[in-house]
């Protein structure tokens, strides 16, 4: 294995490239250790009807959780695997064979993330998860609703989950598309409880997207805002993000970050993707 | 510290003053105690800025008392690799 690939079943996987994160050099040795990531996707099926979704019409595939597993511990054999991610389709309506994954690779990677709407968030208590990266795009659960085309109300109300949750929000036009409704995006997340959450911007799958998406840039904070660190992708044009704290009405700091992906297919130059059973 | 920081850190305490009742005084200093140690917990700002900004605002950084802050999250805080591109392994979410 060089330095700079990995080969996992003949496929080159390109390590990455730590020199582009500011001042990355100055935060310890360990991030020297190259190690890859995986997507997995559980399921092409989905409850919900996003107009922006990338996944639509995708043909469904029955999970194969052997073959998964089969390959998660070869990869461990080649290289780290550090953050798992889980997810579709909405991978909670594979939670029989969502378990069983993470029955397997517990205590394995260092951060097991869900990705989910929240319509099942209540089933999601297995402790091998570190974090639900729960999609939610508005602060009213009707508004919120219409973009999913799924009645999900506040699932984070009265939640009794033992992991972090992190909101995800896409910048939509006439939704979240302005600092004014992200700092209403915010607030609802400190009310909540929620200590992280970002705001995304909406990549080019559909003539809906490209009809409203939101330049991050458009969005212009006060100083009740801290830009912590900014990132860029070692090729331009591919992605930019940067990470903020903000400081929340009731004195809670709220975390957030904001991306950029300019290319679709970003994920799979980026990390390990995992679907219809075999890498994609 | 640097004016962005300090301007940060004085919203921060004006949002936590109207946020408890007049004259607990003590409750903002507990509180803003606590978010300046996670601040420099998670390298956001030093220690000698939250030591700074302490002084001038007349407290100093002595753990928060867990009985008159507001009630804790639930949640369990863990020390994770969180990478995103690749980036870094801080804790919080980083890029993609």
């Amino acid at each position: 294995m060089s330095q700079s690939t990995v080969t996992l079943r003949e496929k080159p996987f390109k390590l990455f490239e730590r020199s582009c994160l500011e001042g990355c050099e100055k935060e310890g040795k360990e991030k020297q250790t190259p190690f890859v990531d995986f997507s997995v996707s559980m399921t092409n099926s989905c409850n919900a009807n996003c107009l922006f979704c990338c996944n639509a019409g995708k043909k469904e595939f029955k999970f194969d959780v052997e073959a998964f597993k089969d390959f998660f511990d070869e990869t461990r054999g080649t290289i780290p695997v550090n953050k798992v991610t889980f997810t579709g389709g909405e991978p909670t309506l594979r939670l029989k064979e969502l378990h069983e994954c993470l029955d397997h690779i517990r205590g394995k990677c260092g951060l097991i993330t869900v990705n989910t709407n929240g319509s099942r968030l209540a089933e999601m208590n297995h402790p091998a998860i570190h974090r639900i990266a729960l999609s939610r795009h508005h602060y009213s659960d009707k508004v919120n609703d219409e973009i999913f085309g799924l009645k999900i109300g506040n699932p984070l109300i009265g939640s009794e989950l033992k992991f972090k949750i992190a909101l995800v929000c896409n910048l939509i036009k006439n939704r979240i598309d302005s600092a004014a409704e992200a700092y209403k995006m915010l607030e609802f997340a400190a009310n909540n409880g929620i200590e992280d959450m970002s705001f995304v911007g909406l990549m080019i799958f559909n003539d809906f997207c490209r009809a409203n998406q939101i330049p991050l840039e458009s969005l212009q904070f006060g100083n009740d805002v801290l830009c912590t660190r900014r990132l860029s992708y070692e090729v331009p044009g591919i992605c930019h993000c940067s990470n903020h704290i903000y400081v929340a009405n009731n004195g809670e700091i709220v975390h957030y970050y904001m991306r950029h992906n300019m290319k679709p297919d970003f994920d799979k130059g980026s990390r390990v993707v995992w679907e219809n059973n075999k890498i994609g | 510290m640097n004016a962005v920081t300090e301007s940060f850190l004085n919203v921060m305490k004006g949002k936590i003053e109207a946020d408890v009742e007049i004259d607990m005084k003590s409750q903002v200093n507990e509180r803003l105690c606590k978010n300046l140690s996670t601040l420099v917990k998670e390298k956001i700002i030093t220690k000698e800025d939250a030591e700074e900004f302490a002084k001038k605002n007349g407290f100093s950084l002595n753990p928060p008392k867990k009985s008159t802050l507001r009630a804790e999250t639930k949640v369990e805080k863990r020390k994770v690799a969180d990478d995103g591109c690749g980036h870094s392994t801080i804790s919080r979410m980083s890029s993609c």
